[in-house]
């Protein structure tokens, strides 16, 4: 997998937001970081520890889907684009955030196995 | 069957373009999806299951196991040679598995007389026996359902597009083979053309 980023430019040592865009393609989805069972996997990013300090992940609400196979099962997923809003703080000069989006994806009838997507965040505080 | 294949290649490789991603400063919205636009990159699988793993088998014997059920009692294909057995590939967190799973349930009592075996295989590779109970109840089958050994996914073929079906009849051949849920009448008539091939009809 490839994952390619440009860099954030925030303000060093204060609290600054930055969206992370991921986008599904038409067709299928993935849990939301919420999904509407227990036995579903969210969607969740796992950030390695790092220079720039995540102080929180604020994920989007899902979207009501229905998989009409049997009896039927509304699930609460990402469609389509989605973003993660992140609030950092970073040090002075350039930094890299790195991890991974955990997701598990299906379309209406199938589902794939549990992934992990990287992600690399080039980061400078200014 | 082909064209069912033909679509699952299709899925795949739609999927292999899953996601793309970038980032960008709420401050300079502007500038950076401007230049998102320049990183967007189509992400491309670049592993061992990248390619389609379904419709290799049919016709073919249908490979050996013996793995755990959920009681801890081994179970193995061998012991129901001379039946029709159908092999399911599920995991507890594959919706449309969970879905089908009571059709099956339902065809185990319907076609009992003709000595149908449903064998269920959850892909729930390291997940806490557990939830893979709790989905077995939430979907009300009965029939034995058996852990994977982590290997025993790729001996049919490296099943990586939940549910995986195999319809392997008396003398061990898979006779059907699908992938995705179908509807519960082509379930049926795969069921019956199993059955069929084991002289139950």
């Amino acid at each position: 997998m490839l994952f390619e980023a440009e860099t954030a430019t925030v303000t060093a040592g204060k609290p600054s937001a930055v969206e992370l865009r991921f986008r599904v393609e038409d067709g299928f989805h993935v849990n939301s970081h919420k999904p509407a069972s227990e036995l579903l996997i969210p969607t969740a990013l796992k950030l390695e520890p790092a220079a720039v300090k995540v102080a929180n992940e604020e994920y989007p609400r899902g979207a009501a889907f229905r998989l009409t196979v049997g009896d039927g099962e509304t699930l609460d997923v990402y469609q389509g684009e989605f973003r993660v809003r992140l609030t950092v703080v970073a040090p002075r000069g350039e930094s890299e955030l790195r991890g991974m989006l955990h997701y598990q994806a299906c379309d209406s009838a199938a589902c794939f196995p549990p992934r992990d997507l990287p992600v690399v965040v080039a980061i400078v505080g200014k | 069957m082909a064209r069912r294949f033909g679509l699952l290649a299709v899925l795949v490789l739609v999927v292999a373009a899953l996601f793309w991603s970038g980032v960008h400063n709420l401050r300079k919205r502007r500038m950076q999806m401007q230049q998102a636009q320049q990183a967007q990159v189509t992400i491309t699988k670049d592993g061992p299951d990248a390619a389609p793993s379904a419709g290799k088998l049919e016709g073919k014997a249908a490979p050996g196991f013996t793995l755990l059920d959920t009681s801890g009692k081994k179970v193995s294909l061998a012991d129901y040679k001379g039946k029709p057995v159908v092999v399911n590939f599920w995991a507890t967190w594959c919706g449309p598995c969970r879905l089908e799973m009571p059709w099956f349930e339902e065809f185990s009592a319907k076609y009992k007389d003709q000595g149908l075996v449903v064998l269920g295989i959850s892909e729930d590779d390291g997940a806490p026996k557990e939830d893979i109970d709790k989905a077995v109840r939430k979907a009300g089958v009965s029939y034995p359902i058996l852990l994977t050994d982590g290997k025993v996914s790729g001996a049919y073929g490296g099943v990586d597009y939940l549910p995986e079906t195999f319809y392997v009849d008396k003398t061990g051949t898979v006779v059907e083979e699908t992938a995705g849920a179908p509807t519960k009448d082509e379930m049926e008539a795969n069921i019956r053309k199993l059955v069929a091939a084991t002289g139950g009809l």
